[in-house]
This record gives structure tokens, sequence and C-alpha cells, in this order.
């Protein structure tokens, strides 16, 4: 299926920078917008009253629906707005939802309390062998990575970090 | 924005509820020496506890101070300090403003120069700053020009996101959905423990301090203005 979209020539300078940061936003942002998102839910409500959301040609007819509701967001859209629409076009992977603060099974006190404590990482389910996870792209910093544990685990491997106007008293500073 | 009741819910794309232990946004931010981090949503959504909860997981033992011209008790804040001026702030301490308008105020960079003067040097100092405000349309933009900037959504409500600032309205809106898809996917977690941060692509639950209660969200309770 085959979009054209007409711009100006700032939209395109800030699309190509945006591209370039290779930070990607998903698909149904297209949805956010009333007009956009009414005629796509009543379509796929139907089929999912049958059970057939996950029908691969309702997911392949829904996707096309989805780019034609892209374009006409795209349309209407102000200048900044048209920039997240055409981000999430080029985007590669939707929105991940990762749950830092669950019990998890290796948790033996699994109460309401325990889940304030970061004790244990939390069990993942793997995703399905046909649909393995794609690999998350690191957003660039600039800066020159090491070869070191990073994140929580990192976190509590590593000493205090030590900066270097190290004397200065934790009190209230007037 | 929440889905309508009884409509499709929001259709993850592949992979979206694959979760393995470790957030790229959380990574990222145990990693900055330098940059600012913005905590936006509606009041009493839980901008403040995620953002000191985010502190103590990504930099437990760097120095926190509480930027703020106000004199009040910071004892309920366990090891932070407090500054009067952003010139206060040592080097590689993380600086946080509860309420960012109540100390710059949105269009103050036009007229004073403070604030720029601060976050030009911010970078040499190792300095983080990190930011709680209502909406983006209250909070002066020279936060987010020409740094290491991460937005960390709450949740807003329709009637805030309807004067939001364009550019930022969209991240706002998937934040909302994303929250709610987020909370309805794990029932066991408070639906105020979770973030969205638009630039990773990711909504993430933080565990709170453990010293976190009423007396920490309500500090500014026995200010006199």
């Amino acid at each position: 299926m085959t979009l054209n979209v007409t711009t100006d020539e700032e939209t395109d300078r800030m699309l190509s920078l945006r591209a370039s940061s290779r930070v990607p936003l998903p698909r149904e942002i297209a949805l956010c917008d009333e007009r956009d998102a009414r005629p796509y839910h009543e379509w796929v409500g139907y089929y999912e009253t049958f059970g057939l959301a996950d029908h691969p040609l309702v997911r392949l007819v829904g996707r096309h629906m989805l780019d034609a509701a892209m374009a006409s967001a795209l349309s209407r859209a102000e200048h900044l707005d048209r920039v997240a629409h055409y981000a999430a076009w080029l985007g590669v992977e939707g929105v991940r939802i990762v749950d830092l603060v669950g019990p998890t099974r290796d948790d033996p006190a699994a109460a309401p309390g325990a889940s304030q404590r970061p004790a244990a990482p939390p069990v993942v389910p793997q995703p399905p062998a046909d649909r393995p996870c794609p690999p998350a792209p690191r957003p660039r910093s600039g800066r020159r990575r090491t070869n070191r544990p990073r994140g929580r685990v990192a976190a509590r491997q590593r000493p205090p970090a030590v900066f270097p106007w190290g004397g200065c008293p934790q009190n209230e500073i007037t | 924005m929440r889905p309508e009741a009884g409509a499709a819910q929001p259709v993850p794309a592949e992979g979206a509820s694959c979760s393995p232990n470790r957030s790229r946004a959380v990574e990222y931010i145990s990693e900055m020496e330098h940059g600012v981090i913005i905590a936006v949503g509606s009041g009493k959504q839980g901008k403040s506890c995620s953002l000191h909860s985010l502190i103590a997981l990504c930099w437990p033992g760097r120095p926190v101070f509480l930027l703020d011209p106000m004199v009040y008790d910071i004892s309920m804040f366990p090891g932070y300090g407090r500054v009067s001026s952003p010139a206060q702030v040592p080097v590689g301490a993380v600086a946080v403003i509860e309420d960012v308008n109540r100390v710059f105020h949105s269009r103050g960079s036009s007229k004073d120069a403070t604030l720029q003067r601060w976050l030009g040097i911010i970078s040499h100092r190792s300095n983080v700053v990190c930011i709680t405000t209502q909406s983006m349309a209250a909070t002066d933009l020279e936060f987010m020009r020409s740094q290491d900037a991460v937005v960390m959504c709450k949740r807003m409500h329709a009637e805030d996101l309807s004067f939001e600032r364009p550019e930022f309205r969209t991240n706002q809106a998937m934040a909302n959905i994303w929250i709610d898809h987020a909370a309805a996917a794990h029932p066991e977690v408070s639906d105020r423990a979770w973030s969205f941060f638009p630039r990773f692509n990711e909504v993430v639950s933080i565990p709170m301090v453990p010293w976190w209660s009423y007396r920490n969200s309500h500090m500014l309770r026995d200010v006199v203005l």
C-alpha cells in the first residue's frame, strides 16, 4: 500500500532529525485523534466480539487501516505533531512494559510491603517462539561505553560513587 | 485520554509485552553524569515519589540536594541537603526542584539569565537536575534546550492535557493510554508507580523508597507564602 504525503521543507528537516535519533513511537499514536480512533475501534470491535482480532487477515487489514489513519492524522496535524506521527511510521517497535515493582516467584515474602523492595528480578514470561522479542535499540548518548555491569544489578555491586567535592557535608547549606 | 469503555484496547506492537527485567530508561539514567529529568503529570499522580524513588534506584550514594528558596523541614528526606540557589549545588550532586514553576517561572528565562547560566555549566559540574511540574506549559523550556533531557510522564487529566504545549501533548496522551494499559496488566502494582518515558518508549513501574510517607508528599504543607 502506498501513501503519498506532502510536507514542507521545515517539517522534512525536523523529520530527518527525528529519524536519525532512532527513538521510535508506537503506531497507535495515530489513534490519539478521535477522528481516526473511532472508525478503527468500530471496525476492530466487530472482530473482537467474535474472537477474531488476532486473525492474520484482520491484523493485515488493521495495519492498512492504521496506515490510512496515520496519513489522515498527518495531513491535519500541526507542524510538531506531524513529526511525532512520522516517527511512529518510522518506528520499529512498540511500547515496552517493564515492571520493577511487582513480587516475583523467587520472592518468599510476596506481601504488599515486599513489592516496594527490589529484592529480586521479576520473572519474565518469555515471548512465543514465533514472535521473538526484538533487540532493544540503545539510545545514543554520545559517550563512550564501557564493558561493565549495568542497571540495578550493577547498582548493588558497585561501591558508592566518589565525587570530587567529597568533603561537603550533607546538611542544610544557607 | 482513557480508552472508551468497550472500545478496543490499544494493540501492543510486537514485543510490547515482552518485558525483561531491564529498563532501558533506568539503565540510561543510571549512567547519566549530567542532564535534566522532568517528571510531568497532574497533581497527586506520584511525580515526587517516583522521582525520588528513581534517584534512589539509579544513583545510590550520590549526594542529593533540594533546591528551594523557601525554608522548610527536610528531615523527612534522609540524607538530603537543601540549597537556596543554583550556585550552591555542589559538583557531582543531584539537584531536585519540586514544582519548578515556583522556583523558575515558566517564561522567566526571557527576563533573568540565571537559569541559562546554570544549565550552561551543569555538564561541567556533573550535575543532574530533577524537576517536577504539572505541565510543560508551566515549565521553562530552557530546561529542554541543548540538554540531555529525559521526560518522565505520569497521568495527566484531560483539562490539563488540553492546555499542554503541542509538542508534548502527543507523548502525554500516549502516557495516559499506556499507564492505564500497564496498570490493568499488573493489578498488584499501584497505578501511581507507573511512569512513561517517551524517549525510550517504555512504561516502567519504579519501586517506592521505603521512607516515603504522607509528610513527603505534603512537604510544603506548613510553608508560608
